[in-house]
């Protein structure tokens, strides 16, 4: 079967894609590497449920293949794999709709120990309302990304102690964290050290004792499926008439409602206005 | 818990001389304190088989000797286990000046046996690698050095020394060491174990072994050692491992392109006190980058970085090998650079110093081989369809990165067992598969392996641990 759109990521930009081929009887398929639909919004407590629940509940099963892989995207459509077996998903358009992942250590040139403790934000939250661990005792968040703040709230509210290091908070961000009683500092960190775990956090002028470090600077990309393809991402039309990019994979730091009507209106544009 | 012998440290060295001695009708049980094997000197550093021009053969005999032969084992090794390698050769870079310097290093290494050296004009160098710094004059080539994985390489020794009877003991710390009868006894954290023949490949703390035996004419000094790794889709990479010209001390900052395809660039050397310390500064980190510079001007900076890491270099008073024998202990100890390419002669030297105490019957049925870790992400489509339609979990791809899917995770977990990892490690994981180690660094992936991990050695998710006891996912009580 050749279906008209192909997207790829089932985050808040796929999702907003696939609800505008729904409503105009575009026959897409999305396909979504994790198990679950939502993207980055699933770590965004009040966001959580929302794709799944209001966007959703009347699109079939058979147009939304989860744990399926985009592994390169050729003439014909995309070679994907999972379970089912590899094959190529016929499409005369894709949207590459593949958002971000969080920022890790090494790319903000933290330096230290390699140990236990050290988390993106999207872990330390699924650590808990998931899996329903405490990561640690005493926690270091670095940086203000949204996933991060959740993080800081979610721990805080497992009963850690938590600090925030990071400036230009939204102000109505600064406030809930105040009532929360976590702590904001300015500051850097140089390097993160410890045996197994994590025990230090070195800053230019201070040290935090602390058993968890959040690393929350921000996102990247996810380029891997463009770069395995050979194409490249300058602009949204990465092939005109046929591949064209929308989300954060374009823009790595905007909200999940922004992403969803960019997803949207994304697909518009390519089959009314291209 | 007794064996015929003792072998502590399954690092490359007591593996190597496991595998070695496991031809033989003997019962043999390894020793390591850490949750899985090759994890103290052996996981960080070059990664390289080095070519043996490098070791003065007045100053280190048991170096300039063993490098080179330990080149040439390796290249039938690498086959026989199905090792990653590539034997892309090396070049050491010269600047003005540096002639009497790349003459003297050609001398040596022909005097050390190695084959095929040669000193390059600045066009040839040019030729083979065009992106090296424009004050380089003349190379020396030396065609028989090439890169293998080492953790990869420790894991294939493991395995097929299990499967040819050798028994290991993990998170097996040797607390204290006295001799009975003919033999040895050793206190452990996992109970106490008896031995006619005790081999001290401890690495880092090879000198704490020996000294418990009280021979403590020689220490261990760890010499550390950083690095960093780059982005896959950094250009351009070297095609063969560029050096500059060494300084008495050190062979210096080297710049290569690892064998799943990145820059890296490294090491420095420094003496540290702290034999657990695998921390990299920022300090360290600036010098290796600039000294890579010097050769590889088209070096990064460390936006592109995808990881950086610090191995830590076991130096032996003296700086040549020690391999000694006294009344039925030998030490292999002070295995610094060249150890990974000397592993496997040191291995058939120790075979022999054995017999010397032990009558040894070669098995029957020796096997040289053992099954390689499949990579789904290097096959063909059609391979890949094939090998889905046989076990869908290989269609499950878990890390993105790198393409690894659920069934080369599971297929590791098996491994682990087989070899007798009892702590689910990530590491463990990510040493056999490469997951967590492309350009996310395990952001999208970590918590799935945790899960299948957990699943797999049933325990809950919390007591997963990224290396060890210690490192555990959640607090632990």
């Amino acid at each position: 079967m050749r279906y008209e759109l192909l997207i790829i990521g089932g985050g808040a930009t796929g999702l907003g894609a696939l609800r505008w081929a729904r409503e105009n009887d575009v026959e897409a398929i999305l396909v979504e590497h994790t198990p679950y639909l939502g993207g980055m919004s699933r770590y965004i407590h009040h966001l959580r449920d929302c794709f799944d629940v209001n966007f959703l509940r009347d699109l079939p099963d058979s147009n939304i293949l989860l744990e399926t892989t985009a592994l390169r995207i050729g003439g014909d459509g995309v070679l994907i794999s999972s379970r089912r077996g590899i094959e190529v998903v016929g499409a005369e358009k894709i949207l590459c709709a593949c958002g971000v992942r969080e920022r890790h250590v090494f790319e903000l040139g933290i330096h230290g120990s390699r140990v236990a403790g050290i988390l993106f934000p999207s872990e330390a939250i699924r650590l808990i309302r998931e899996f329903k661990i405490i990561p640690g005792r005493r926690a270091v968040v670095y940086g203000n990304s949204v996933t991060a703040m959740e993080a800081a709230l979610e721990m805080k509210l497992s009963g850690m102690d938590v600090i925030i290091i990071g400036r230009d908070f939204e102000p109505c961000i600064s406030k809930l964290l105040e009532e929360y009683e976590i702590l904001i500092r300015d500051g850097r960190v140089i390097s993160i050290l410890g045996r197994e775990r994590v025990e230090r956090v070195v800053l230019e002028d201070s040290e935090i004792q602390a058993d968890t470090f959040i690393i929350g600077t921000g996102y990247s990309p996810n380029k891997n499926l463009l770069t395995a393809s050979s194409l490249k991402l300058e602009g949204w039309k990465i092939v005109p008439g046929r591949v064209y990019a929308a989300g954060n994979i374009m823009r790595a730091e905007a909200p999940p409602s922004w992403a969803f009507y960019n997803g949207y209106y994304a697909a518009r544009r390519m089959f009314r206005f291209e | 818990m007794k064996a015929d012998i003792v072998i502590i440290g399954a690092g490359i060295s007591g593996m190597s001389i496991a595998r070695e001695l496991s031809r033989y009708e003997l019962s043999i049980l390894v020793l390591d304190s850490n949750a899985d094997v090759g994890w103290g000197v052996s996981k960080a550093n070059t990664a390289l088989i080095h070519g043996g021009y490098d070791d003065d053969p007045e100053r280190y005999p048991n170096r300039a000797r063993l490098c080179v032969r330990g080149n040439s084992i390796w290249k039938k090794l690498v086959e026989e286990l199905d090792i990653p390698h590539i034997w892309n050769g090396a070049l050491v870079l010269g600047k003005e000046g540096d002639e009497p310097t790349l003459k003297k290093l050609l001398h040596r290494g022909e005097r050390n046996g190695v084959q095929g050296m040669r000193i390059l004009s600045r066009e040839e160098v040019l030729e083979m690698e065009p992106h090296v710094s424009s004050e380089v004059v003349s190379a020396l080539w030396i065609p028989s050095v090439g890169q293998i994985s080492p953790a990869r390489a420790v894991i294939a020794l493991a395995e097929n020394s299990v499967e040819n009877g050798v028994r290991i003991l993990l998170e097996a710390k040797v607390t204290g060491i006295s001799r009975r009868g003919d033999g040895f006894a050793l206190e452990t954290t996992r109970g106490s174990i008896e031995g006619k023949m005790l081999i001290n490949a401890a690495g880092l703390h090879a000198d704490e072994i020996s000294a418990m035996l009280g021979y403590d004419h020689f220490s261990i000094t760890p010499r550390k050692g950083e690095y960093v790794i780059f982005r896959k889709t950094v250009e351009p990479k070297p095609r063969h491992v560029l050096f500059p010209a060494p300084t008495p001390i050190s062979k210096g900052v080297v710049v290569t392109t690892e064998i799943s395809g990145h820059l890296m660039v490294g090491p420095n050397a420094r003496d540290v006190e702290d034999k657990e310390d695998f921390s990299t500064t920022p300090q360290g980190l600036r010098e290796v980058l600039g000294k890579a510079r010097e050769i590889w001007p088209p070096t990064p900076s460390m936006d592109h970085a995808i990881r950086t890491f610090a191995g830590l270099r076991p130096e032996p008073t003296g700086g040549d090998f020690i391999i000694e024998e006294r009344d039925g202990f030998i030490n292999v100890a002070g295995i610094r650079s060249p150890g990974l390419t000397a592993a496997p002669a040191i291995a058939k030297e120790v075979v022999e110093i054995v017999k010397e105490g032990m009558d040894l019957r070669e098995k029957s049925s020796w096997k040289p081989t053992r099954r390689g870790i499949k990579k789904v992400s290097v096959l063909s489509v059609e391979d890949r369809k094939a090998l889905v339609a046989r076990d869908e979990r290989y269609g499950r791809i878990v890390c993105r990165c790198n393409g690894i899917t659920e069934g080369e995770i599971l297929d590791a977990i098996q491994r682990m067992k087989m070899i007798g990892v009892r702590t689910p490690t990530l590491d463990s994981i990510k040493f056999r598969t490469g997951v967590m180690a492309g350009g996310c660094q395990g952001a999208t992936c970590r918590l799935e392996i945790a899960s299948i991990l957990s699943r797999e050695f049933k325990v809950p998710i919390s007591r997963v641990t990224l290396k060890g006891r210690g490192s555990e996912l959640g607090v632990v009580e």
